[in-house]
């Protein structure tokens, strides 16, 4: 379900949940819940770029970080070629940390500032069991800071001598070193300037496409993500609102919060001609959301029964699903 | 709002201006001129470090204290019709030009709020400041103030802290104080630039229409070319601390004539012109340069395309008059428009 009905899916995630404990006190009792991440299910086909969209706080990256075994799920199924993730032992998690790799927002951060260029490129595959200063590991960071665009003289440089642009370049390669199946890129561009944005968007679209690549790619820019994804996900407070081909979200959104989203883009109402829709109110907390649809505080189109039950997904058109009861709008 | 209005009212006017870091030396503004006409709102745009801010806070007088040194001018057209030249102007001055004329909001409204006063106290301060009101019209003031700025319980809202309001709610009291002096110009540094886009898109129509109503000019500072296409009349484009193409909004985006605009456009995907739509994007090759170690002759000729060999490397180009009422600053401008 909620993938395209062609090929194998080499991510399926079902049901998943993710609920953060807030503790209180000299007990530390648990004195309230998070819930981050609430019955979320999609499937990743193989060589696929899936593009999960959302404002600040809606379970981008908590949702990133489960499907990579960084953190756990409170409860639902992460399945990756096949294999449940949750029930790795220690050697196929090691094997898993070959196949699936993370590309973080902020390549400040990312980089441990003492290890040079070449030693942190070199960090994955050394965990993967190749030797520190061997000829084959001198020959792969080559390799790859060829393939993002850096001079060979980079292995010796410290990411304080580096740009923003150039650390994320690092970063892509430490991520791609292990020849992954499956990167989650979360937010790889949004702290770079719109020229040096382009030239990363551009290296991680040939990287993807060369090595058939798949990819969870998380944006709060729904341009950037429309320009990478083949499929995109809508996420609000932690729910999957609607889900469908990249254009066709774009272009004909099918729930009342992506239509909102798309027309808060400066630059949208010009460019697909329709009227602005400006949300009222803000975001609620994500430790009581709303009950029944989690929009339904904002939502211009509500009514009664929407604060009733928790819409499911349903699918619109083929392959194009969203998690609104009204049919009658969009 | 529309460039060729006949009666413009200059409001401020930035000539030649330049601006030095003492501590690293470095020159964040070169020969930097434009002009703001009363109740226009003017973008400037460009990538990070090109010198926005320095501008704003030069404009603010917030920058000589020491920090840097300023040289050229800013005139400024007074409330009071006074023609001030803030560049060196003393800062007992400077603060009553602050007071009364001139406002900034910037990218964190936390850096501007003081943690240990509830906002009523602080709006309060604010228009106390300048203007003489009796306290419980101060009050009722305040309390208009974050009315026009649609926050939702004004009242609650008085008596809060800023560490208990989100983002917005903090941007939106922050414009409010801001507006407590009536500006005629408010200088915007990215004040939407930290929030989700559904909070932007109702703080950007909420300043639309106090802008508006008010005649004020704006001076926004963004590096979203389009959020600058959507409000601004007018869009000033520097890189590397210089101006280097000028003019009305749609003009420069629709047809960017200086090569660095015409990059940044094709840089930046479009909502609705994705892979599935066979969009495409160019990204100019190289990074900006080091402002310690700047390219000789056009600072942009490293990365351009048009750059000629023996002329774009050797000549500084001047910021000339263009078609279309604006201005550019390329020597190759009228061989490469098409
Ligand atoms: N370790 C944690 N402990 C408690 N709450 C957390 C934790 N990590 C995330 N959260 C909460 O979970 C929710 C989802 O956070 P998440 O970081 O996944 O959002 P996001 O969509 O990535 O947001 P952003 O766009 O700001 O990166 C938020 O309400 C956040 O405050
Ligand atoms: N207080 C300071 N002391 C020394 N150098 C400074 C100072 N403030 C800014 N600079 C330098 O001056 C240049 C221009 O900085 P400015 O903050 O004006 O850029 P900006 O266009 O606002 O960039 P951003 O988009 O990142 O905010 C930069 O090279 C910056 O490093
Ligand atoms: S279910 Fe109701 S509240 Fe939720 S998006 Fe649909 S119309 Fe709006
Ligand atoms: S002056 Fe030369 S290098 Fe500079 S923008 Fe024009 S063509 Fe390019
Ligand atoms: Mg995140
Ligand atoms: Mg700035």
């Amino acid at each position: 379900m909620i993938a395209d009905a062609s090929g194998a899916s080499l991510v399926d995630v079902k049901g998943l949940t993710k609920r953060f404990d807030i503790r209180k006190g000299a007990f530390a009792r648990v004195a309230a819940q998070v819930h981050a991440v609430e019955n979320v299910s999609f499937q990743i086909k193989e060589g696929e770029v899936l593009g999960l969209a959302g404002e600040s706080g809606s379970g981008k990256t908590t949702i990133g970080r489960m499907l990579l075994r960084l953190i756990e799920a409170s409860s639902g199924s992460i399945r990756f070629m096949g294999e449940e993730i949750a029930g790795f032992d220690r050697a196929r998690l090691l094997a898993f940390r070959g196949q699936a790799q993370i590309v973080f927002q902020d390549p400040f951060a990312s980089l441990d500032p003492t290890m040079t260029v070449g030693e942190a490129i070199a960090e994955p595959l050394r965990i993967q069991g190749m030797k520190a200063g061997s000829p084959e590991l001198r020959q792969r960071i080559a390799e790859l800071l060829e393939a993002v665009a850096l001079q060979p003289d980079f292995t010796l440089r410290r990411p304080e001598e580096l740009s923003g642009g150039q650390r994320q370049r690092v970063v892509i390669a430490r991520a791609l070193s292990v020849n992954p199946k499956f990167i989650v890129a979360d937010e790889p561009v949004s702290s770079l300037d719109v020229s040096i944005q382009a030239q990363i968007i551009g290296l991680l679209e040939r990287l993807q496409r060369r090595s058939g690549l798949t990819m969870l790619f998380i944006s709060h820019d729904l341009a950037v993500m429309e320009y990478m994804s083949d499929r995109i996900a809508v996420l609000y407070l932690g729910r999957l609102m609607e889900i469908g081909p990249a254009h066709d979200v774009i272009a004909a959104p099918k729930h009342p919060y992506t239509e909102a989203l798309i027309s808060a883009i400066p630059d949208a109402a010009q460019r697909t001609g329709r009227k602005r829709v400006i949300l009222t109110g803000e975001i609620p907390s994500a430790i009581a959301p709303p009950a029944g649809c989690v929009f339904h505080t904002r939502c211009r189109y509500a009514l009664a029964a929407c604060t009733q039950g928790v819409p499911e997904l349903r699918e619109t058109r083929p392959g194009h699903y969203k998690a609104c009861i009204r049919d009658d709008l969009l | 709002m529309n460039a060729d209005i006949a009666v413009q009212e200059k409001l401020l006017e930035v000539d030649g201006l330049s601006a030095t870091f003492r501590s690293n030396s470095v020159r964040a503004l070169r020969d930097v001129s434009f002009r703001i006409d009363a109740g226009e709102v003017v973008a400037l745009v460009g990538e990070s470090g090109s010198g926005k801010s320095t501008t704003g806070l030069a404009i603010m007088g917030l920058l000589e204290r020491g920090e840097a040194s300023l040289s050229g001018s800013i005139r400024l057209v007074r409330k009071s019709g006074e023609r001030a030249e803030l560049v060196g102007l003393a800062e007992n001055r400077m603060r009553s030009v602050r007071g009364n004329d001139v406002a900034m909001i910037f990218q964190e409204p936390m850096s501007s709020l003081d943690p240990i006063y509830s906002v009523g106290d602080q709006i309060a301060e604010a228009i106390a400041a300048h203007q003489d009101l009796p306290r419980a019209r101060v009050e009722d003031e305040a309390l208009r103030l974050l009315t026009i700025m649609a926050i939702p319980d004004p009242a609650k809202c008085f008596v809060s802290y800023p560490h208990q309001l989100s983002g917005g709610m903090r941007q939106r009291v922050m414009i409010a104080m801001a507006l407590s002096c009536r500006p005629r110009l408010l200088v915007a540094d990215e004040p939407t630039t930290a929030l989700d886009v559904t909070i932007q898109a109702q703080i950007i129509d909420q300043l639309g229409i106090l802008q508006r109503d008010a005649g004020m000019a704006v001076l926004f500072v963004t590096h979203d070319l389009g959020l600058a296409a959507d409000l601004a009349d007018r869009v000033l484009v520097m890189y590397a601390g210089q101006i280097v193409e000028a003019g009305p909004a749609d003009q420069v985006f629709s047809r960017p004539t200086m090569p660095y605009t015409a990059g940044l456009m094709r840089s930046r995907p479009r909502i609705g012109a994705g892979r599935a739509a066979g969009g495409q994007i160019q990204p100019i090759p190289g990074g900006v340069p080091d402002l310690a170690r700047l390219p000789t002759g056009c600072t942009f000729h490293p990365r351009c395309a048009h750059a000629v060999t023996g002329r774009c490397d050797v000549t500084l180009p001047a910021l000339e008059p263009a078609d279309g009422g604006r201005a550019v600053r390329c020597l190759r401008w009228r061989e490469i428009t098409p």
